[in-house]
C-alpha cells in the first residue's frame, strides 16, 4: 500500500494570535508551531495501515517555509518514511486553490492508494484541500472520517455528519480527511525522533512541479480581531433564586424559549 | 457577461433542511449586493415535493435534478452536475449549505469552477465596491476579510446560525427547469446511514446547547443536563468540553471547542466548564452565553452574558424546577 | 556560549513537554493522592524510551546527550515530582553505573523499561559525601555477600535491581543486587511528605548475594560520577517544578480579581512573580552551565547548581502558595503538592551540606566556579 499524507505546520492551539502591522498576516514572532492536530490523525492512521501491511510506504507532503520542516520531522518521527516539502517565497499568502494545485501536481508524480489529510488546518480553518485535489486528480474524496477499514481493495469509511454516521464504500485510490475520533495519535519515542533526522525530506518548488499559475482566486482584504463581548452580568442569590431569575431573563429578555 | 449567484441544495432523508433556507438567505443577500440573479440547483430523488420552500425567497429560477441516486449525498454526482451546469462563468458566486456535505463539496467545486473559496463566512459587507466576506480563522482568534480576486468566481460556505432566515415574502415562486440527469457510477457511495437510537440533535444544528465539563465529576451526572434539555424540548441538545469527552463521559460528537465542533447557537449554557481557550473558540460566537460555575474566577465568566456562581448540582436542578413551573 | 537548542534537543523537549502536559500532569494529582504509580504510566514512559535516555542503541537506549537528558527531566518535573525521581534514579543511578562498570547483560531489559533499577546508599548517619558505615561486603566463593541496612530506597513498581554501596576491605564498593534476592527484607512504604508513589523503603540485607560492579578507587570515582549525574538531573526536575509554580501563579493572578482588578496589577504580587522568574532562570542557567562540561565526578559547578536550585525551588514554591492566598494551602489547588515534591527531591543524591562542602573545597583550592 502506498499512502500519502498531506500535512501542514500551524500555530499551537494555545498560541496568542496577533495581527501583523500589514493587516494581512499574523505576527509570527513568539509563536510555537506544531503539526496540525487533524493531520496527526491522518499520519497515525497511515502508520497504522503500514504496520498492518508491511510492504507499505508512507510519504508526508507539505507546503511551507523552512520552519515547516519541524512539523515534517514530527510526522517522520511518528512513522512516515519520507517527506516532500514544497516551497518558494512566492507562495507566501497563496490561497487554498493554489496549494491544492501544487499538492495535486506532487501527488501526480507519485504512486498512491490512499491520500490522507486533516479535515482542516487550524490556522485558516478552511478544509478546502481534500475536495479540491479530488477534482484535480479525479479521485474520490470522503471527508470527516472517523473510521477506516480496508478490505478487498476497498475502503469502508465512516463519515460523521450532523446527527448521523454515514458508511461510505470507496474504491482506491481515494482521499480521506481525518476527523477527531479516527484514532489516538502516538507520541513519537526518543529513538524515533532521532531516527527521523536520518529520513529524507525532498524539497520541491512550484516550477519543479510544473505549476506556473500561482495566482490566488481570493484576495485577503484584511484581518481584524474578533469583536469583544460586552461584560456579562452575575445573577446573585441562592441557587433557587438565581435559577428563577435566569429562567425569567431567558424567557422575557432573550426570548429563547 | 456577469454570472449569477447559485445555491447548491439537496435533501437529506427526504427532508429539506434548515441550512438550505439559510443558504437561500445568504444567496439572496449576495444577489442583492451584487445585482445578480439568484438561481438554485436542487438535487433530490424527489425535488418537486419541496418546491414550495423556494417561494418568497428571491429565487429567480430553480434547476431541478431528479434521480433516485440523488436521494443520498454524493460528492461526485453533485460536483460534476454542478460544474457542467455552471461551467466557467466569470464572477459567479456559488453558495453552499453550512453542513459537512456542503463543506466536502466546496473545495471540489472551487477547483472545478476555477473559483476562489471562502468557508465559514459569518458576515457579508461591501467595501470599496467589492463584496467582502468575513470569516473567523485561527479558531476565531482572528477575523479574515476576503473577496474574490478580480474577475474570479467564488464558492461561499457559511457558519450555521450566522445569518437570519426571514419569513418567506410575497415575491412568489421561482421558474423551474427540469434538468436531465446523467451520471457515471460514483466511486464512493453511501451504503448505510447509522442514526444512533434516540440520537441527540447535533450540537452544530442545535439552537440551544446545554454543555457540561469537569464540574460534572462523572459521566452519569450528564443526566442533569439531559433533563434540562428534555424540558426545553425541540432544538436543544447536550454538549461537552474536551475534558468530559476525553474522560469518556460523552461521545466526541458532542465536543465543543477547537478540536471538537464550533457552534453558534441562540443560547449556550456552560455548566461546570472552566473555559479553556480551546473551549472558548468553539462557542464564543453563541448569541447568548450563560455560565454556571462554583469558581467565581473561572475563565468562562469572561465570555458569559449571564453568570451564576454556584454549585451546578444545586443550580441546574433549580432551573429544571423553574422550567417545569413556568411551562405549566 | 550558545544558549540555542539544536533541532534534536528542541524536538525532544517539545515531545516530552507534550506528554508531560497532556498525559502526566492530569494524573499527578491522583498519583499524589493514592501514592500509586499506575503500571500503564510506567509502560508509556518505557515506550517513549525514557528508561534508556542516554544508553547506547545496542541496549535499546536513545543515545541522547546530557543536555537532552536534562531538558527531559525539566519537562517531567513540570508534571510530576514522583515520576522525575523514578526516571532520574533509574537512568543516573541504575543504567549509568551498569554501563560504566561494563555490566551490560541486563541493560537491555532496563533501557526498554521492562525492569527498573534503583539505588541504595543512605544509612543511619551517612550522607552522599561519605562512604557507607554499616553495610559490609564479603567475598564468598567467586561472589560477594552483603550484610547491613539501607534507608529511604526508592522502590517504584517493577524495580528489579538495586545498585548498592557497601564497605569492602574498609572502602566503598558498588554492587548489583536482585531486588528479590534471598536475605532482603523491605520495610513498608515510608510515609514522606512528597514524591508519593516513589515508595521509599528501608532495606535490610542479610547475607545477600551480590555482584561486584566496582571497588577501590574505581568505586569511589563511579560513586562520585553517578551521584553528581543524578544531582544535575534532579536539579533540572526542580527547575521543572519551579516552572509549573510560576505558570500557575501567573495564570491565577491574571484571573483573580480583588478590589475590582486582577491581582497581577498589585506591586506585591508582581514582586513575587518576578522573584520566581529570577529563581527559575538563575537555577536553569547554573544547571546548563554545569552541564556544558562533561560530568566526571563531584564538581563545584554541579553542586552550586544543585544547591541554588534547591533553595530557589523552596522559595519559589512558597511564593506560589502566597500569591494564591488561601487557595494556596488548600488541596483543591496543586501548589502544596509542588512544595512537598520540591522538599522531597531537594536532598536526594546529595544534601545541601554535601554540596556546600564540595563548593568550599574548590574555593579553598583557589579554584573558580
Amino acid at each position: 500500500m502506498k499512502i500519502l499524507v498531506l500535512i501542514k505546520q500551524v500555530p499551537d492551539t494555545e498560541a496568542q494570535i496577533k495581527i501583523d502591522p500589514s493587516g494581512k498576516a499574523i505576527d509570527e514572532s513568539g509563536i510555537k508551531f506544531v503539526l496540525n492536530p487533524y493531520d496527526e490523525f491522518g499520519v497515525e492512521e497511515a502508520v497504522r495501515i503500514k504496520e498492518k501491511n508491511p510492504d507499505s510506504t508512507v510519504t508526508a507532503v507539505t507546503i511551507g517555509p523552512e520552519r515547516s520542516k519541524e512539523a515534517m520531522r514530527s510526522a517522520l518521527a511518528m512513522g512516515a518514511d519520507t517527506g516532500i516539502k514544497i516551497w518558494d517565497d512566492s507562495l507566501a499568502g497563496a490561497d487554498a486553490g493554489v496549494k491544492a494545485a501544487l499538492l495535486a501536481a506532487a501527488a501526480g508524480t507519485l504512486e498512491y492508494d490512499i491520500i490522507f489529510c486533516g479535515k482542516q488546518a487550524i490556522d485558516d480553518d478552511q478544509g478546502a484541500v481534500g475536495g479540491a485535489i479530488s477534482r484535480l486528480l479525479s479521485v474520490p474524496f470522503v471527508s470527516n472520517v472517523v473510521k477506516v477499514d480496508i478490505s478487498g481493495g476497498k475502503c469502508i469509511l465512516q463519515r460523521e455528519v450532523e446527527g448521523a454516521s454515514e458508511i461510505v464504500e470507496c474504491g482506491m485510490p481515494c482521499i480521506i480527511s481525518a476527523q477527531k475520533g479516527l484514532n489516538e495519535p502516538r507520541y513519537p519515542s526518543l529513538i524515533n525522533i532521532m531516527k527521523a533526522k536520518k529520513k529524507e525530506i525532498k524539497e520541491m518548488t512550484p516550477a519543479g512541479l510544473g505549476v506556473s499559475d500561482l495566482a490566488s482566486k481570493t484576495e485577503l482584504v484584511g484581518m481584524e480581531p474578533p469583536p469583544s463581548r460586552p461584560p456579562g452580568r452575575i445573577i446573585e442569590g441562592e441557587p433557587a433564586q438565581a435559577a428563577v431569575e435566569l429562567v425569567r431573563i431567558l424567557r422575557e429578555e432573550i426570548k429563547v424559549f | 457577461m456577469s454570472g449569477n449567484v447559485y445555491t447548491i441544495l439537496d435533501t437529506r432523508d427526504g427532508e429539506f433542511p434548515q441550512v438550505n433556507l439559510e443558504a437561500l438567505a445568504v444567496g439572496r443577500l449576495i444577489a442583492e449586493k451584487s445585482g445578480k440573479d439568484l438561481i438554485s440547483l436542487f438535487f433530490s430523488d424527489n425535488p418537486s415535493a419541496h418546491l414550495d420552500k423556494f417561494a418568497g425567497r428571491g429565487v429567480k429560477k430553480v434547476h431541478l435534478f431528479a434521480s433516485p441516486e440523488l436521494g443520498k449525498f454524493n460528492l461526485e454526482h453533485l460536483g460534476k452536475l454542478t460544474i457542467n451546469k455552471i461551467g466557467q462563468e466569470n464572477d459567479s458566486i456559488v453558495v453552499l449549505p453550512a453542513n459537512i456535505h456542503g463543506k466536502e463539496l466546496g473545495g471540489y467545486l472551487a477547483a472545478g469552477l476555477g473559483a476562489g473559496y471562502v468557508t465559514d463566512c459569518t458576515g457579508i459587507s461591501e467595501e470599496g465596491g467589492k463584496i467582502v466576506y468575513k470569516r473567523p480563522a485561527y479558531s476565531g482568534k482572528v477575523i479574515q476579510k476576503l473577496a474574490a480576486s478580480a474577475g474570479a468566481a467564488l464558492v461561499v460556505g457559511f457558519r450555521p446560525n450566522s445569518f437570519p432566515v426571514p419569513e418567506a415574502d410575497a415575491t412568489g415562486a421561482p421558474e423551474t427547469v427540469a434538468e436531465t440527469v446523467s451520471t457515471e457510477p460514483a466511486k464512493a457511495v453511501i451504503v448505510e446511514v447509522k442514526k444512533p437510537e434516540g440520537a441527540a440533535l447535533d450540537v452544530t444544528e442545535a439552537k440551544i446547547i446545554i454543555s457540561g465539563g469537569r464540574g460534572l465529576q462523572e459521566g452519569a451526572n450528564f443526566s442533569l443536563l439531559e433533563e434540562l434539555v428534555a424540558l426545553i424540548g425541540q432544538g436543544a441538545t447536550v454538549g461537552a468540553s474536551r475534558m468530559a469527552v476525553d474522560a469518556g463521559w460523552r461521545d466526541h460528537q458532542a465536543q465543543v471547542g477547537q478540536t471538537g465542533k464550533v457552534v453558534s447557537p441562540e443560547l449556550y449554557v456552560a455548566c461546570g466548564i472552566s473555559g479553556a481557550i480551546q473551549h472558548l473558540v468553539g462557542m464564543s460566537s453563541s448569541k447568548c452565553i450563560v455560565a454556571i460555575n462554583k469558581d467565581p474566577e473561572a475563565n468562562i465568566f469572561k465570555v458569559a452574558d449571564f453568570g451564576i456562581v454556584g454549585d451546578i448540582f444545586q443550580v441546574v436542578p433549580a432551573i429544571c424546577e423553574e422550567m417545569k413551573r413556568v411551562k405549566v | 556560549m550558545d544558549f540555542k537548542l539544536n533541532e534534536d534537543q528542541s524536538m525532544i523537549k517539545d515531545m516530552v513537554g507534550r506528554v508531560a502536559e497532556e498525559e502526566l500532569l492530569p494524573l499527578s494529582e491522583e498519583i499524589d493522592n493514592t501514592s500509586v504509580v499506575p503500571d500503564e504510566i510506567i509502560g508509556m514512559l518505557a515506550e517513549l524510551n525514557l528508561f534508556g535516555i542516554f544508553a547506547p542503541g545496542d541496549f535499546g537506549g536513545a543515545e541522547l546527550d546530557l543536555l537532552s537528558y536534562l531538558l527531559i527531566m525539566e519537562e517531567i518535573g513540570s508534571a510530576s515530582g514522583t515520576l522525575a525521581i523514578i526516571i532520574a534514579y533509574h537512568n543516573s543511578l541504575g543504567v549509568l553505573p551498569l554501563l560504566k562498570a561494563g555490566k551490560t547483560d541486563i541493560l537491555s531489559s532496563l533501557c526498554t523499561g521492562e525492569k527498573l533499577s534503583s539505588f541504595a546508599h543512605l544509612e543511619h548517619d551517612t550522607d552522599y559525601n561519605s562512604a557507607p558505615k554499616f553495610t559490609m561486603a564479603e567475598a564468598e566463593g567467586g561472589s560477594f555477600v552483603l550484610n547491613g541496612e539501607k534507608r529511604l530506597v526508592p522502590t517504584p513498581p517493577k524495580t528489579a535491581y538495586y545498585i548498592i554501596t557497601a564497605l569492602l576491605d574498609g572502602k566503598i564498593a558498588l554492587f548489583l543486587v536482585d531486588s528479590d534476592a534471598p536475605g532482603i527484607t523491605k520495610s513498608g512504604v515510608i510515609k514522606t511528605i512528597g514524591g508519593k508513589g516513589v515508595d521509599f523503603r528501608d532495606i535490610k540485607l542479610e547475607a545477600v548475594k551480590a555482584e561486584l560492579l566496582a571497588k577501590g578507587e574505581e568505586a569511589e570515582k563511579l560513586f562520585g560520577l553517578i551521584t553528581t549525574h543524578a544531582s544535575l538531573a534532579l536539579a533540572s526536575a526542580g527547575c521543572g517544578i519551579m516552572r509549573r509554580c510560576l505558570k500557575d501563579a501567573v495564570a491565577y493572578t491574571q484571573q483573580r480579581v480583588q478590589f475590582g482588578e486582577a491581582i497581577e496589577n498589585f506591586p506585591l504580587v508582581q514582586n513575587h512573580l518576578t522573584e520566581m522568574a529570577r529563581e527559575l532562570e538563575t537555577s536553569r542557567m547554573l544547571v546548563l552551565k554545569a552541564a556544558a562540561e562533561e560530568v566526571k565526578g563531584p564538581s563545584a559547578p554541579v553542586s552550586l547548581a544543585r544547591w541554588h536550585t534547591a533553595v530557589s525551588a523552596t522559595d519559589c514554591g512558597l511564593r506560589a502558595i502566597q500569591v494564591h492566598g488561601g487557595y494556596g494551602y488548600s488541596r483543591e489547588y496543586p501548589l502544596e503538592r509542588y512544595l512537598r515534591d520540591i522538599q522531597t527531591i531537594n536532598p536526594l543524591a546529595g544534601s545541601e551540606e554535601t554540596h556546600r562542602n564540595i563548593i568550599f573545597k574548590r574555593l579553598r583550592q583557589g579554584g573558580s566556579l
